[in-house]
């Protein structure tokens, strides 16, 4: 009899050490995935924040990007987020040049990103998210949504 | 005489004596034979509860993992964005948006009305245009990078319960199926429309787990 509760003993733990195995590396992907989707959520907030959001109209993704624009002309802000870099990319229509920084004057289609807080020396990890760029295009005598990226490089978002 | 009868008792003592001595050891023999049987049916029984219970577990796990396509907020963020970028699409001779050139959602929403941009071309073309070139931007795409292919659909369903019709508006892929990937990211979103519910799917396959 305590043979047989024995080798049960063992089987039962065997289980448990491969439950708990597969229950533990199932979490540390579920702590990865959280951890990537705060960072996205914080960089996607910006969209949020008086001074770059649109309100003209109801848009939750959208960036008013000649506010951005004026925005990094004010140096005080610079320190007011805890953000190391601050990058809003131009994804699509794609720019016809993606090196040229964008400016009051030089709007998308004709520039590639504009760097609200430029990057300090050194590599630094970046999150990215899809955000809408909105500005008023004169040629068009309307507001334009382009698909653009945040590039964010927080204390709290780099891990 | 006397003497030969008590060694003729003692002989048969023996005799007894060696015989009842051999069918104790044969039933103490039995007994122990039998109740390890017993043990080892009853050992069996258990590896056979823990086995079944162990392959319910494996079963219940593989159905809860049985979608190979992971949710993911990049491609909802990137269906957020996409569903409010404005297209070349100017049409002025409708209202509803204060904006005349068209978003891709807007053009989603009016599908089935086949409309005409200003300049000449079909709403539908704009739209499919806009999204696939909004996707292979955004992303690149090649059988050496993380991202091998995609798929991309608009479904719209009208009418409710049995009589609901749905109908595959907009479908557009890379490489195959991105559904049959072994490793695959993607989400749905809902447009607003008052006749028909309208879900748009992007699915990214990808060649390895991110």
């Amino acid at each position: 009899m305590a043979f047989v509760l024995v080798f049960t003993m063992i089987f039962f733990g065997i289980v448990a050490v491969i439950y708990t195995s597969v229950s533990l590396s199932n979490l540390r992907e579920q702590v990865a995935e959280l951890r990537e989707r705060q960072a996205l959520e914080r960089a996607r907030q910006l969209t949020g924040v008086p001074e770059f959001a649109f309100t003209p109209i109801s848009c939750s993704s959208c960036i008013d990007f000649d506010k951005a624009l004026a925005l990094k002309q004010v140096r005080t802000y610079q320190d007011f987020w805890n953000i190391k870099f601050l990058r809003l990319e131009v994804v699509y229509p794609t720019p016809i040049d993606k090196d040229k920084e964008c400016s009051l004057s030089v709007l998308p289609p004709n520039c590639g990103y504009v760097d609200i807080i430029p990057s300090p020396s050194g590599n630094i990890k970046t999150k990215t998210a899809f955000v809408d760029l909105v500005f008023w295009d004169k040629n068009k005598g309307a507001y334009v949504k382009v698909l653009g990226r945040v590039h964010i490089s927080a204390f709290d978002v780099e891990r | 005489m006397k003497a030969r009868q008590q060694k003729r008792r003692e002989g048969r003592d023996s005799e007894n004596a060696l015989i009842f001595g051999d069918s104790v050891r044969k039933c103490k023999t039995l007994g122990v034979a039998k109740r390890a049987q017993e043990e080892m049916v009853g050992f069996m029984l258990v590896i056979l509860l823990v086995a079944i219970i162990f392959l319910i577990f494996l079963g219940l796990a593989s159905m809860r993992s049985k979608s190979n396509v992971r949710e993911s907020a990049e491609v909802s963020q990137f269906l957020d964005a996409l569903m409010e970028l404005t297209t070349d699409c100017r049409i002025t001779s409708f209202s509803g948006s204060v904006n005349p050139y068209k978003t891709v959602e807007e053009l989603i929403r009016d599908y089935d009305r086949d409309l005409t941009c200003e300049n000449g071309e079909k709403a539908r073309d704009v739209l499919t245009r806009t999204i696939q070139e909004a996707i292979e931007t955004s992303w690149v795409f090649s059988p050496e990078s993380l991202y091998q292919g995609y798929t991309f659909e608009v479904d719209q369903t009208t009418g409710s319960g049995a009589s609901s019709t749905q109908e595959r508006i907009v479908e557009l892929t890379w490489q195959g199926n991105a559904f049959s990937c072994t490793h695959a990211i993607g989400d749905t979103k809902s447009v607003f429309s008052a006749s028909s519910t309208i879900k748009a799917r992007l699915i990214l396959c990808l060649s390895r787990s991110e």
